[in-house]
């Protein structure tokens, strides 16, 4: 009986660690920040979201990223009008999303500081449209958190965002997106 | 003994893969610490006027809007008028957002020959989710002032006569994703009015709703009641309007149809002289040029 009793407390507190080790393995953000520009010769537009939302596991190795869309704030007094109603039509699509992978969260020492390149490999939708991909960036990792920094291009044709004919010389075909996120223990 | 032990173990092994099995998706679990999202609801009307009165929209920071309002003559005023097309009652303004919440604006409408001055601050903003505001809020203040020359000699120096001002309340909510409703209250002052049957003040309530058609092209209708403000001298009427809004990126238009031909705020409650089911109807439009100062 008593042998019993210690073998139970023995596997409780096991798994009790494991379940413990398992949510250390998480980090996550939820003031991450994200900056557009699309560039034209007749205007630029661009916009910061200082409430994107992120999470790492950092045993998988897997990587999600939720942006808020009507989040962003503009410096241009009509783009936030318009980017949220005609081209992002942010009432039905309230956010975009990521979800991939980022292997190097695997493979670095999180206990050291240090800075590496990394890749991310996953699923973007925006706009309700998904598309696989591919971009690479930079991890830091600086006194136990993880800092990702990832500039890429975004073709607003492969998410059927549509502009109007009237506006074409204004709105960018390809958005240049920057993503910084900090990302700390959960 | 035994058995018990194997049931507890199994318990608890169970309890803890099922926590395991719902931490596996990360993305239910980056939501779930989001917690609920609060959401501005956009778009409550097209532009900043719904026809002839203001909206409870705003312009944003750094925003300037150009606007030039016309109204022909009343339809029913024969062909040797062109049905009105003769006639034509103008306001040209311009208005200006310093901040997110307050919008200041100053024109000039050829209807009473009066100079307009107004100011909008907005008070509140509906939103959805964790953090519900049910409705919008603005209050709306103008101010016009009179430049034509009096009859009577006498009163060619009363200058704080020439003022008219009128201070609105305006209370909006969208209902869904199509359909918009306004309330506004106000109330109209004249410091000086043209017979002594005249009252000063009016009370107001008006009503505005647009319907959204296609993405940016809307139904809009308007409609007042007014304090009576009748005279032997003048018969006034409700304010009545409806038409259609539409918005290009830079640009916003409306065309309606009316029986009021003034074009302010106190104009339109104050001086609307035309019955709308007895004919007098007149078509009217505005043009807003929308741009930023910044860039």
């Amino acid at each position: 009986m008593k042998y019993l009793t210690i073998k139970f407390f023995c596997i409780l507190s096991l798994s009790l660690l494991a379940f413990n080790s398992a949510n250390a393995q998480k980090y996550m953000t939820k003031t991450g920040h994200a900056y557009f520009m699309s560039h034209t010769d007749a205007i630029d537009i661009d916009g910061n979201n200082y409430q994107v939302a992120a999470i790492a596991d950092t045993e998988t190795g897997e990587l999600v990223v939720i942006v808020l869309i009507k989040a962003f704030e503009f410096t241009l007094a009509t783009a936030d009008k318009h980017f949220n109603e005609t081209y992002m039509e942010s009432d039905e699509f309230p956010k975009a999303i990521f979800k991939g992978s980022v292997p190097e969260l695997k493979a670095i020492d999180l206990s050291k500081n240090g800075t590496y390149d990394a890749s991310a490999k996953g699923n973007l939708t925006i706009h309700g449209e998904s598309n696989p991909v591919e971009k690479t960036g930079t991890l830091e990792i600086k006194d136990g958190n993880i800092l990702i920094n990832c500039d890429f291009n975004v073709l607003i044709d492969d998410y059927k965002i549509k502009v109007p004919k009237s506006v074409e010389d204004r709105v960018a075909k390809e958005v240049d997106v920057k993503i910084d996120l900090s990302l700390s223990p959960r | 003994m035994k058995i018990k032990l194997i049931f507890i173990l199994t318990i608890f092994f169970t309890g803890t893969l099922i926590v395991k099995a719902q931490e596996d998706d990360l993305e239910s679990l980056l939501e779930e610490d989001m917690g609920p999202v609060t959401e501005k609801v956009l778009g409550t009307f097209l532009s900043t006027y719904v026809l002839n009165n203001h909206s409870v929209e705003l312009l944003n920071k750094n925003g300037i809007n150009f606007r030039i309002s016309h109204k022909f003559g009343f339809l029913n005023t024969g062909s040797d008028n062109f049905y009105g097309f003769d006639n034509s009652s103008v306001f040209t303004g311009i208005e200006y957002a310093p901040a997110d919440w307050i919008n200041v604006g100053i024109g000039r409408g050829t209807f009473r020959e009066s100079f307009n001055t107004m100011v909008k601050i907005k008070l509140l903003e509906q939103q959805t989710g964790a953090k519900e505001i049910p409705v919008s809020i603005a209050v709306y203040s103008e101010l016009d002032y009179r430049t034509k020359k009096y009859v009577i000699e006498d009163l060619q120096n009363d200058k704080s006569g020439r003022i008219e001002y009128t201070s609105q309340l305006l209370i909006a909510r969208k209902f869904g994703k199509k359909l918009s409703a306004q309330l506004m209250p106000g109330y109209t002052h004249r410091n000086l009015v043209e017979t002594r049957e005249d009252i000063n003040g009016i009370a107001s309530v008006g009503v505005g709703a647009s319907y959204s058609l296609l993405k940016r092209l809307r139904l809009n209708a308007e409609y007042y009641w007014v304090q009576e403000h009748d005279t032997p001298a003048a018969e006034y009427f409700s304010p009545l309007s409806a038409g259609i809004c539409y918005q290009t990126s830079r640009h916003a238009f409306e065309l309606f149809a009316t029986n009021s031909t003034g074009i302010t705020s106190n104009n339109h409650i104050a001086y609307t002289t035309g019955d709308f089911f007895g004919g007098d109807v007149c078509i009217g439009f505005n043009i807003s040029i929308v741009f930023s100062v910044k860039r």
